[in-house]
């Protein structure tokens, strides 16, 4: 009798809240958060990679080659 | 040795992963470019000392990783660099504006160790294996491969946060005004 009275009075306690957020909250290892990450990760690095290259590059990569073959 | 058409067309090919590769170390996208510029520099004079049938890209990324942490090492007598001032450096990118998650998910990842930032990016983003990524940081597979796991532990941490947030009662009530507003037209 004590026991479940003791019972009744935990759950009131308790705020349904806790119990709708809870189910809510994943472990690290979950794949579902770690496949989230991935995906954040390689959007971040892509953001960057797809832009188009600036010219710089290929004017230092004409002048690397041009400075091997040096006019005579 | 002359540099083969072959050996500059994979440069060329490398240089968008170099690029992003340099601004999630150093946060500066201008301060990345010229880790790019000295990258392909240095490729080009040493390009006998790659091996062909390996990685060009984790070659690049090695003498990258190296003139950053050598730089670093030149800048650290001069200016105290406090990995608060690289966080937030972080935050400017000019090319990363956009969501509010995303914005949480880089500050999240600028405030990791750089270790283990560096060893996520390169498994995570770049898709380097991790044998791969080991010589890209000169360290052994198995610190990769614990740097990479305490980065996703600490990352998914932070999301976590994130995530009951947005069970929390502001949205709710968000949803609830919304509907309230809909039903009304």
């Amino acid at each position: 009798m004590a026991k479940s009275d003791e019972e009744r009075q935990l759950k009131a306690d308790k705020p349904d809240m806790t119990a709708s957020v809870a189910k809510h909250v994943r472990k690290p290892s979950d794949p579902t958060v770690q496949a989230a990450i991935g995906r954040k990760l390689r959007a971040l690095y892509d953001e960057v990679a797809n832009e188009p290259v600036p010219e710089r590059f290929s004017e230092l990569l004409k002048q690397l080659a041009d400075q091997e073959n040096p006019e005579r | 040795m002359k540099v083969s058409d072959e050996f500059r067309d994979q440069l060329i090919a490398a240089i968008p992963s170099l690029r992003a590769f340099a601004v999630s170390l150093c946060g500066n996208a201008t301060r990345a470019d010229d880790l790019v510029q000295e990258t392909l520099v240095k490729a080009w004079a040493n390009h006998a000392s790659f091996e062909p049938g390996t990685n060009l890209r984790a070659w690049l990324y090695t003498i990258l990783r190296n003139e950053f942490y050598s730089q670093m090492r030149k800048k650290a007598r001069e200016i105290e660099d406090s990995d608060g001032a690289l966080a937030a450096r972080l935050a400017v990118h000019p090319g990363q504006q956009g969501h509010m998650d995303m914005v949480d998910f880089r500050k999240a990842l600028s405030e990791l160790p750089a270790d283990q930032r560096e060893a996520l990016v390169l498994v995570g983003a770049t898709g380097l294996s991790y044998e791969e990524a080991a010589e890209v940081c000169g360290c052994a597979v198995g610190t990769i491969k614990s740097r990479v796991s305490r980065a996703r532990s600490r990352l998914a941490e932070v999301m976590q946060l994130d995530s009951a947030e947005d069970f929390g009662p502001d949205q709710t009530t968000g949803t609830i005004l919304a509907q309230a507003g809909s039903s009304r037209t």
